[in-house]
């Protein structure tokens, strides 16, 4: 098979797959729409660890805006939720931009650390400015819109909705890694001295990649807005973004679909485990340390290594 | 409360505010030093950034929470409460940091992040989740007027055994043979290996001193801050600030850092309680943007 | 609110319910007996408990836990014929995280109800849900008001609604310790409602608050505060706080010397039994209301406190009575309609036609706002033979929540 139908052969499996999904009922419906979401959040994130060499640890932040965005308007404006995600998407791209403007002038710890405390003020924010978004009881009584008629309260639409947005997200990053851009992205990681060097304004295109993460962090965040419908503080929280981090170690740094399978793989695990004991975080820790010592390509990448003898590019 | 209503139209009063405050302020930086210490030795000599150093911190206070137990003494637990903090520090160093040192800074943090949750668990799960009280000896309880001013006693024990703490650590690695072989692997860890020094001996070593005062701070604070799962994260924020705000590697930037870290919290508590969520972070934030190499950090890059 | 519209995501669920009930029920018929005779041939009771086992609130899930599996089992683990299972789940305090627990209870594991929830945040991202999917909810944790005007038939609260705790403070402390009192709380929304719920009962006394004060949640020195309420000098302070917070300032309002100067008074939940083994002799005078101590003298209770020190080597405490009291309740509305949970309006009906003798004293549901109407008790911190405990010094039977929301 060549390359190019093995590639369209994928994804009509995939796309399969995914409309089958509904088909396991309710419960099994929401859970895979919350993989989606969290699948969104991780590739996004790994645009910036992966393929930009920029470890965040406020990536929380473009998410959660973005899904206060969508419930504010709707509650506060009787918005639309599809109005809703579309600006949620820009106020993360702006929020990104601002924020990586200044943090990208540092690098390593410092950036990790800064990146952390723009995400921590907003959440602050948050906390503080009750009349808006409710505090720390958040928001609730959002209003899902409709598609075609149809409420989105309805699990299986929600589904489609959020894979929807999953392929698009998936398909874009595929398309943005394979092009010019790309390619800077993946040569500041390797080497960020001799992009500079070789005259390219490192910086300009760290804040790219930087708002570009950010807006695609505002896709999930939208998204788990229409499936929630429900907002509060917990979600700018540094712990969201750790989790994010996990799930793109879990599942491979700079493979695109890896970090998908690592929310997949962390959200099941988490579910699966903390239903049988409340030391679950335990758990999680010896597994991520395990993955981060003897599986440092992560499962996909260990995976690809595997099926195809070496990194494909 | 608005900006400033701590304040009363009352000089004295005033005065006296400002005074307690300054205690605490410097009572807090103190806490911060002695984890902010080891972070900043381990960074500068290893180049490891250690997530997990708050966990001993934590470790380091329920062991005085539990010699404390079995003793009653409060002065026994501080003396011995950092051995099982350092026994357990120097195999995670020989067993897991140590294979990473050829990868990079991302790995480490990985690692050590995976190890928080591993032993805010396990704390929980010996100890439970309740928040648990380190009992202080009658010497050290109550309070101390000085011109009107009331400083508990305790916090004034605080600033005192920072302080000798600092100048042992001053005088260890200014004075000392070892601390010199420690200045110089800062300095260059090839070179080091090169005139002789054993190298993954000393990285063990700093290691353990590293964790060691970590646990020792969480000793320490445990009769303010109270003992529980989660502790761990509580001190690890604040003390990376001070490590990045004083200089990553720079031990006079961390001492600088916390104390500065220490008043400024407190007085931005006090003076702008609507800002108390986040005084810190901004501070750090403006720092990091006016000088990204820190107060006193060489400039790596 | 189109309920209509919004009914969807339950329709799957009941329907699978109907069909597993009438499943058992035709086994029984086939096999010649009537439902509820034999434990074997009816469906087990799917009890489904989301409550906070992580982070800083694990001590108050578990300790609710304990209390309803204490209850469980003195009843042989059986209802109705039902064998008793129940389904723990932690929410970690997230309402994100909660929203998506209680779904996997009610519509992956089936739950015939669900009870728990000591996070106000998470009930309230609840509610929706509930309301929507038609689940049965007994509240045993979160007092937050709003859970008492939901309108919501098949949501009950078993464990408090806080404003009649708190108003009833503020009245007493009016009528009996002084009119000017300096209040501070945590500045998160429960915090603030404790202190409006407060003035709500001081000020209907002719109390006035001298000044409010809003530390931030997570506070690890309060001296500035404490700088503030000392120059003050009000008679008393009323506050709130919770967890760590709880610890840290009533140590500091202590070690300060504050004591003396101003009484000590708050919420319950500042110095209950979560707080004081690490608060200790510090809190030693502190006043406070609550619908429950573990020192209550009826014969309910000393039962209750025995049990359960013989079970868990450790004193009840307040969340715990709230599971030991949702597993009562449970048993006597399911034991009434013949472990029927299919009939939800049966089942409400029971809910509301009970009348009970519980530890913290004589409970009922308001039929309006189905949450309780129970005593509530003014407390002191002493010591009782060398533990620090709350003992009860007045009593304030069958307080009445207001029958709409208040400011």
């Amino acid at each position: 098979m060549s390359a190019g139908a093995r590639r369209a052969a994928g994804w009509v499996l995939l796309i399969a797959a995914l409309a089958l999904v509904p088909l396991s009922g309710t419960y099994v419906t929401g859970l895979a729409a919350e993989v989606l979401v969290f699948a969104i959040f991780a590739m996004s994130l790994d645009l910036l660890i992966g393929y930009t060499g920029l470890l965040s640890f406020g990536h929380a932040a473009f998410f959660g805006v973005s899904a206060y965005t969508v419930v504010i308007l709707g509650l506060q404006f009787g918005l639309s939720g599809w109005i809703g995600v579309a600006a949620g998407i820009l106020v993360s791209a702006v929020v990104a931009a601002a924020i990586g403007f200044f943090s990208i002038r540092v690098s390593g710890i410092p950036f990790l650390m800064l990146t952390m405390a723009f995400a921590q003020l907003l959440m602050a924010i948050s906390i503080k400015w009750r009349s808006v978004t409710g505090g720390t009881d958040g928001l609730s009584g959002f209003q899902r819109p409709t598609l075609f008629g149809y409420s989105l309260d309805n699990r299986a639409l929600q589904f489609y909705v959020v894979a929807t947005g999953f392929l698009l997200v998936l398909w874009f990053l595929r398309r943005l890694i394979a092009s010019p851009l790309g390619s800077i992205f993946i040569g500041i990681r390797e080497n960020e001295q001799r992009m500079r060097a070789a005259g390219y304004p490192v910086q300009r295109f760290k804040l790219v990649s930087f708002t570009l993460a950010g807006a695609l962090a505002g896709v999930g965040g939208g998204l788990y807005a229409l499936q929630n419908a429900f907002v509060s503080s917990d979600i700018l929280h540094w712990s969201l973004s750790g989790d994010a981090i996990i799930m793109v170690i879990l599942g491979g740094t700079g493979t695109i679909v890896g970090p998908a399978i690592g929310a997949g793989m962390f959200l099941l695990l988490k579910n699966v485990v903390s239903s049988h004991t409340e030391y679950w975080l335990l758990w999680v820790g010896i597994i991520f340390i395990l993955c981060v010592m003897f599986l440092p390509q992560g499962v996909w990448g260990w995976l690809r290594a595997r099926r195809f003898g070496g990194r494909t590019p | 409360m608005r900006p400033g209503a701590a304040l009363h139209a009352n000089g004295e009063a005033r005065m006296e505010f400002i005074a307690t405050q300054l205690v605490n302020g410097v009572a807090y930086g103190v806490l911060l030093f002695l984890m902010s210490a080891g972070l900043s030795l381990i960074f500068g000599l290893m180049n490891v950034v250690n997530i997990a150093h708050g966990s001993f911190f934590m470790l380091g206070a329920f062991a005085a929470l539990s010699i404390e137990r079995w003793t009653g003494s409060f002065w026994l637990a501080l003396l011995l409460s950092w051995i099982p903090a350092v026994a357990i520090g120097i195999v995670m160093e020989r067993v897991f940091i140590r294979k990473l040192y050829g990868r990079g800074h991302l790995d480490q943090v990985l690692l050590t992040f995976g190890f928080t949750f591993v032993f805010v668990d396990l704390v929980r799960w010996i100890f439970g989740a309740d928040i648990r009280e380190l009992a202080l000896p009658d010497s050290l309880t109550g309070v101390i007027e000085m011109g009107g001013i009331i400083v508990p006693r305790y916090r004034l024990f605080l600033i005192a055994f920072g302080g000798v703490v600092a100048l042992l650590l001053w005088l260890f690695l200014e004075r000392s043979r070892v601390g010199a072989m420690v200045r110089a692997g800062v300095d260059d860890a090839f070179t080091a290996t090169g005139i002789g020094i054993n190298v993954p001996v000393l990285f063990a070593a700093v290691f353990a001193l590293g964790v060691g005062l970590a646990a020792v701070g969480g000793t320490v604070a445990g009769p303010i801050l109270g003992l529980y799962p989660g502790m761990d994260i509580e001190i690890l924020i604040p003390a990376f600030i001070v490590v990045v705000i004083g200089g990553m590697g720079s031990l006079r930037g961390a001492f600088v850092a916390s104390l500065f870290v220490g008043l400024v919290d407190t007085f931005g508590k006090a003076y702008f309680p609507d800002f108390a969520l986040f005084m810190i972070y901004l501070l750090m934030v403006v720092v990091l943007l006016t000088r990204p190499q820190g107060l006193f950090g060489v400039n790596r890059a | 609110m189109d309920t209509s519209q919004r009914a969807n995501a339950g329709v799957t669920v009941d329907r699978r319910r109907f069909i597993a009930g009438a499943a058992a029920l035709g086994a029984g018929v086939l096999l010649g007996r009537a439902p509820g005779v034999l434990a074997q041939s009816r469906a087990p009771l799917k009890i489904g408990l989301l409550n906070s086992f992580s982070k800083v609130f694990a001590a108050l899930g578990n300790a609710n836990l304990n209390g309803m599996t204490l209850y469980f089992e003195q009843i042989g683990g059986t209802i109705a014929g039902r064998k008793i299972e129940v389904i723990r789940e932690d929410d970690e305090i997230n309402p994100q995280v909660g929203l998506q627990k209680l779904k996997k209870l009610v519509e992956s594991d089936n739950c015939d109800l669900i009870t728990g929830i000591q996070a106000s945040n998470v009930a309230l991202a609840a509610v929706e849900y509930i309301r929507q999917s038609k689940t049965f909810y007994l509240c045993s944790g979160a007092g937050v008001a709003d859970l008492s005007y939901t309108g919501i038939p098949y949501l009950f609260r078993c464990s408090i609604a806080t404003h009649p705790i708190h108003a009833t403070m503020g009245e007493w402390l009016a009528d009996n310790l002084t009119k000017e009192v300096v209040t501070s709380a945590s500045d998160f929304a429960g915090g603030r409602n404790t202190i409006s719920e407060f003035k709500a009962g001081f000020l209907k006394k002719g109390g006035k608050i001298v000044k409010e004060i809003y530390p931030p949640l997570g506070n690890n020195d309060f001296s500035a505060y404490l700088a503030d309420m000392r120059s003050i000098g009000a008679p008393a302070t009323y506050s709130f706080y919770a967890g760590t917070d709880a610890v840290r300032f009533v140590k500091q309002y202590d070690e300060y010397g504050l004591k003396a100067k101003s009484k000590l008074t708050g919420s319950g939940f500042m110095v209950e039994s979560d707080t004081l083994p690490a608060q200790g002799r510090s809190a030693l005078g502190a006043l406070s209301s609550l619908h429950y101590a573990d020192t209550l003298d009826n014969a309910e209770n000393r039962q209750f406190v025995a049990d359960y020190r013989a079970k868990f080597n450790d004193y009840p405490s307040v969340y715990s009575e709230y599971g030991y009291l949702a597993g009562r309740l449970i048993h006597l509305a399911l034991q009434a309609v013949d472990g029927n949970t299919q009939d939800k309006d049966k089942l409400r009906a029971a809910m509301l036609a009970l009348r009970v003798n519980a530890p913290r004293g004589p409970f009922r549901f308001n039929p309006q706002t189905q949450s309780p109407i129970q005593n509530v008790y003014i407390r002191e911190v002493a010591d009782i033979n060398g533990r620090i405990a709350n003992k009860v010094i007045h009593t304030v039977n069958d307080v009445v929540e207001p029958a709409t929301k208040s400011g």
